[in-house]
C-alpha cells in the first residue's frame, strides 16, 4: 500500500484525529519547494530592471515612460529597479536574489496566448506540446497525494503529464466547500469524464492532506498585503508549512498588458509584487523553511523597447525576471539585451528561457535527468544546501 | 469507370436520405436539444417529435428570439462629453457605482431571458460570438455599450459573418475595449488589429507581424464619438497612406483591410473550425476543409451551422462536452422551470464556475473544452448541483406531475440510466432519489 492508498483510506474509515496529527513520513529533510509567479499579461521588464549603461537610449525609446531618477533604486553600479521594488535591494545585498537578463526565445511569438503556451509548455517557438514543463518530473520529486496547488488563473505548467494538482482561489473556501470524491476507477474511454473524474479524486486527495495539514499550527506571524495576490502568498506559506511535500506552487498577478495609461498601473502591479514577495519571505524566515523555497517570476513576454502613443506599450519580446530564495545564488546571470540592435522594433533575446527550467530542475530538485531539449545552456542558480 | 461512379452517388444518396429522412430517436433528440440548446427540454423534446434531423435542425434555426425585457437604465446612453466634463468628481463616482449596479441587474435579466426563451439556438450562437468578439464591462464601463454590442450579436448571431464582422469592428463597446479609440495616426495602438487578426478571423500563427502594424494602420481614426457614443471616422487622425498586407495585398482604410481578411482563405476555415467545435468536441480536419469553403462563398452562418449540427461526427459524440456554466444553469432553469433558484443566484454560481456574462477574463474569453472545469470549479458545480437538489426536494409535491416520470428522468442525463425498473408513476422519495442520483453524479457535467 502506498501513501496515496493509505491515506484514503485512513479517511474512509475516519481514523482518530490523534493518528491524523502524527506525519505519517518523517521527512528527514525538507523538501525544496518551487513558487511559480506568473506576471500575467506581459510585463514590462525594461522599466521594472533598468539597464543604466544604457539610460540614454532607454531615455529616448521611452520619453514619457522612462522612470526618473527618484522612481528609480539602484542596486548596483549598473543597475536599478522599479521604485515600486525598493525592497527588494535589501534581498539583493544579502545575495538572496538572482536577476535573469534577457530571456526569450528564438522566433519570438507575440501573443499573449501563444506564447505563454510557449512558456508553460516549454516548447519551441513552432512546437505545439500539450505536456506542462513541471507536469512529468513533480511525481519524481513527491510522491505524495498531491504534488502541485495553482492558485488562480493557469496551471498549464502542471497540466498534461502525470502530476496530481488541484486549482484554487482561496484555501480557506476551498476547504469549506467539502468537494471531491474518491473514484474506484477514474479512466474512461470519454475523455472528458476522465478529466471530471480525476479531478474529484485530486481534490478528495488534497482535502485529506489539508485537513491533516491544518492541524498543525499554522497561523502567519507576519501580516500580508489585503490584495488577491497577498492572501494567495499568504495561503501558499500556510500549506508550505503544513510540511506536505507539496514541491510546486504556482500564483498569478495581473494585468500586466499596459497598452496604454503604464504608469501608475504597472507601479501599482509591482508594488503588490513586492509586498507580496516580501512578506512570504519573511514568514517562511521565521518558520525556518526559507531555505528550501525557491520564487521565480516569469511572463509570456516582455514590451516593445519603444513606448507607445498611448502612454503605454504594445507586445514585445525577452525580460529580466526575478529568481529569489534562502540558497539562491544572488547576483546577475545572463546579458541584459541591447537598445541598439533591435530586430522588427524589439530587443533581442540573450538567455534562452529553457535553460533556466532546466537549470531549476536539475539543481533545486537534484533531477540531473531531466531534459527539456539538447545544448541548452547550465545557469548556475543553487547554493548546495 | 463512369458506372462505378455512378453507383458510388447513389449509394451516398441513399445514405444521405437514410441519415436525414428517418425520424429522431429520443436519444437523438436529447443530444441535439443539450448541444443546439441548453437542455433537453420537454416542450422541445415533443416539437421534434417525430421530425427528422434536418427538419429538426431547421426547426431550432428557424425560431426567432423575443424581445428581452432589460432593466431601464441599459437604455440610457452615457453622458455627452460636456456634462462629464462638468460633474464634480462625486457625481462621476455616482454615475460609474450606478453603471456597476446597472450591470449588475441587465446581467440576470439576461439569463432570465435565456431560460425563458425559445430560440435556443440563436442564443447558443450569440454566446458564442461574445466569446469571439469579447468585450467586458469592467473596461468598458458603460452598461448601454455592452448592451447595444449584445444586440448586434444577436441580430447577427444566425445571419451573414462579413457584415456580423464589419459591425463588431465598428462596434463603440469594442473600440474602447481594444483601445482603437487611442489609435491614430501619430500614435497607432495595436491592440484591436492584433486581436482582429488572431482571435476574431485568421487564428494564431496565420499573419505576420507586418500584417498586424498594416492592420493597426488602416484602423487609425476609428473611435467613439464622445457625445454620442455612436462610432465615427475621423480622418484627420487616419493615415491615409496605403499599406501592404498578406504579401501582396494593398488596403488604406478599415473597410478595405475586412475585405482583405476575408479574402484569405484561413479566415473562413479558422471560423468554420471554431464552429465545428463549439457543437462537436474533436476537429475532423477534411470535414472542417470542406465547409470552410462553402462559407467563404456566403458568410452564411446560418447554412454553416446546420451543416455541423448535421455531420455524422455531431451525431457520434453524444456525452463527450462539458456544459459551460450558462449552459449548466440556464439547461437546469429550462428543465425545472419554477424550482426556487433565482436569476441572481444563477448568475453568481456562473460566474464562481468560471463564466460571468459580459466580463469575460481577458480577450480570448472563457476557455473551451476541459479548460471549463478545474479542481475548484469542479467543486463549485457540485455544489450548484446540491443547491439545485435541495430546492427540488423541498418542492416535490407541487413538481412530482412534471418531472417525476421516466422519460422526463432520462431526458435529464446526456448518458444512459443505470437500470430502473419501470413504472407508470413515482413516489416522491423514489423521484427525490433518481433526481439526486442524476444531478450529483459527474456526468451532469456533460453534454
Amino acid at each position: 500500500m502506498n501513501r496515496r492508498e493509505f491515506l484514503r483510506l485512513g479517511a474512509l474509515t475516519m481514523s482518530s484525529p490523534l493518528a491524523l496529527n502524527t506525519p505519517l513520513v518523517m521527512s528527514a529533510q525538507q523538501l525544496p519547494v518551487l513558487i511559480l509567479v506568473e506576471l500575467n499579461g506581459g510585463n514590462d521588464s525594461h522599466n521594472t530592471v533598468i539597464d543604466l549603461s544604457q539610460l540614454e537610449r532607454y531615455q529616448q525609446l521611452r520619453p514619457q515612460l522612462a522612470l526618473k531618477e527618484s522612481e528609480r533604486v539602484n542596486i548596483d553600479e549598473h543597475f536599478a529597479l522599479h521604485h515600486s521594488l525598493a525592497g527588494f535591494k535589501d534581498i539583493w545585498q544579502q545575495g538572496e536574489l538572482a536577476l535573469v537578463h534577457g530571456l526569450g526565445y528564438p522566433a519570438p511569438n507575440k501573443s499573449h496566448f501563444r506564447s505563454i503556451d510557449i512558456w508553460d509548455t516549454a516548447s519551441k517557438s513552432d512546437q505545439y506540446l500539450s505536456q506542462g514543463w513541471l507536469a512529468s518530473v513533480l511525481n519524481k520529486v513527491s510522491a505524495d497525494p498531491i504534488n502541485a496547488m495553482t492558485f488562480g488563473r493557469n496551471a498549464n505548467v502542471f497540466a498534461g503529464g502525470d502530476s496530481r494538482h488541484i486549482q484554487l482561489t482561496d484555501l480557506k473556501q476551498y476547504l469549506k466547500k467539502k468537494g471531491g470524491k474518491a473514484h474506484s476507477q477514474t479512466a474512461s474511454q470519454n475523455s472528458a469524464l476522465s478529466h471530471l473524474l480525476s479531478l474529484d479524486q485530486n481534490n478528495f486527495d488534497s482535502r485529506v492532506s489539508l485537513l491533516q495539514g491544518l492541524s498543525k499550527d499554522v497561523s502567519l506571524k507576519t501580516t500580508f498585503p489585503k490584495t488577491v495576490f497577498g492572501r494567495q502568498l499568504a495561503d501558499v506559506a500556510k500549506v508550505i508549512r503544513m510540511d506536505l511535500n507539496i514541491p510546486a506552487f504556482k500564483v498569478a498577478l495581473g494585468s500586466f498588458d499596459t497598452h496604454r495609461g503604464q504608469k501608475n498601473k504597472h507601479q501599482q502591479l509591482l508594488k503588490q509584487l513586492a509586498d507580496g514577495v516580501m512578506s512570504l519571505r519573511e514568514e517562511l524566515q521565521k518558520s525556518g523553511h526559507w531555505p528550501n523555497v525557491l520564487l521565480m517570476t516569469y511572463s509570456e513576454f516582455g514590451r516593445r523597447a519603444a513606448q507607445n502613443g498611448s502612454g503605454g506599450t504594445d507586445h514585445g519580446t525577452a525580460a529580466s525576471h526575478f529568481i529569489m530564495g534562502g540558497r539562491v545564488k544572488g547576483g546577475h546571470h545572463g546579458q541584459y539585451p541591447s537598445f541598439e540592435h533591435l530586430v522588427d522594433r524589439d530587443v533581442v533575446y540573450t538567455t534562452d528561457f529553457r535553460s533556466l527550467y532546466q537549470s531549476v530542475v536539475r539543481q533545486w530538485w537534484q533531477q540531473n535527468d531531466f531534459l527539456i531539449t539538447h545544448n541548452l545552456a547550465n545557469l548556475d542558480l543553487i547554493h548546495e544546501s | 469507370m463512369l458506372h462505378q461512379k455512378q453507383i458510388a452517388k447513389a449509394a451516398l444518396v441513399f445514405s444521405l436520405f437514410c441519415n436525414q429522412a428517418f425520424a429522431l430517436s429520443i436519444d437523438d433528440s436529447k443530444h441535439l436539444l443539450l448541444r443546439a440548446g441548453f437542455a433537453a427540454q420537454p416542450d422541445l423534446m415533443a416539437s421534434v417529435s417525430g421530425l427528422s434531423k434536418s427538419q429538426s435542425i431547421d426547426l431550432l434555426l428557424n425560431k426567432s428570439p423575443k424581445k428581452m425585457a432589460v432593466p431601464e437604465c441599459v437604455l440610457s446612453k452615457p453622458p455627452a462629453r460636456k456634462v462629464r466634463k462638468s460633474m464634480t468628481k462625486e457625481a462621476r463616482r455616482g454615475l460609474q457605482k450606478a453603471q456597476r449596479e446597472c450591470i449588475n441587474d441587465f446581467k440576470p435579466a439576461y439569463l432570465a431571458y435565456l431560460v425563458q426563451d425559445e430560440a435556443i439556438l440563436t442564443h447558443q450562437m450569440t454566446l458564442f460570438w461574445h466569446n469571439l468578439f469579447t468585450s467586458s464591462f469592467r473596461k468598458v464601463k458603460s452598461a448601454n455599450l455592452i448592451y447595444e454590442q449584445h444586440n448586434t450579436l444577436q441580430q447577427h448571431a444566425l445571419g451573414n459573418f462579413a457584415q456580423l464582422l464589419n459591425a463588431l469592428v465598428k462596434d463603440p463597446a469594442m473600440l474602447i475595449y481594444l483601445d482603437n479609440v487611442s489609435n491614430t495616426k501619430k500614435r497607432p495602438n495595436e491592440n484591436l488589429a492584433r486581436e482582429l487578426l488572431e482571435l476574431f478571423t485568421l487564428g494564431e500563427g496565420n499573419y505576420s507581424e507586418q500584417d498586424v502594424v498594416s492592420a493597426a494602420k488602416a484602423l487609425t481614426g476609428l473611435g467613439v464619438d464622445r457625445n454620442t457614443y455612436q462610432q465615427r471616422f475621423n480622418a484627420k487622425r487616419h493615415d491615409n497612406s496605403v499599406k501592404n498586407i498578406f504579401g501582396t495585398l494593398k488596403i488604406n482604410d478599415a473597410d478595405q483591410l475586412l475585405n482583405a481578411i476575408l479574402s484569405q482563405a484561413q479566415s473562413s476555415r479558422y471560423l468554420t473550425e471554431r464552429i465545428w467545435l463549439h457543437f462537436i468536441s474533436k476537429a475532423n480536419d477534411q470535414q472542417i476543409e470542406r465547409l470552410a469553403k462553402g462559407f467563404a462563398k456566403d458568410w452564411n452562418i446560418k447554412k454553416l451551422v446546420r451543416q455541423v449540427l448535421l455531420s455524422d461526427a455531431f451525431w457520434q459524440d453524444q456525452g463527450q462536452m462539458f456544459k459551460s456554466p450558462v449552459e449548466l444553469v440556464v439547461g437546469s432553469g429550462k428543465m425545472f422551470g419554477g424550482v426556487k433558484i433565482t436569476a441572481k443566484r444563477m448568475l453568481r454560481m456562473a460566474k464562481q464556475m468560471g463564466q460571468n456574462v459580459f466580463d469575460p477574463p481577458n480577450v480570448k474569453g472563457w476557455p473551451t473544452g476541459s479548460g471549463w472545469v478545474d479542481a475548484n470549479t469542479l467543486i463549485v458545480r457540485q455544489q450548484y448541483s446540491n443547491q439545485l437538489i435541495r430546492a427540488l426536494r423541498s418542492d416535490m409535491r407541487a413538481l412530482n406531475e412534471k418531472v417525476c416520470s421516466m422519460s422526463f428522468l432520462k431526458s435529464l442525463s446526456a448518458f444512459e440510466l443505470p437500470k430502473m425498473q419501470s413504472m407508470q408513476s413515482m413516489n416522491n422519495d423514489i423521484c427525490a432519489q433518481q433526481l439526486t442520483q442524476i444531478i450529483s453524479d459527474p456526468k451532469w457535467q456533460l453534454k
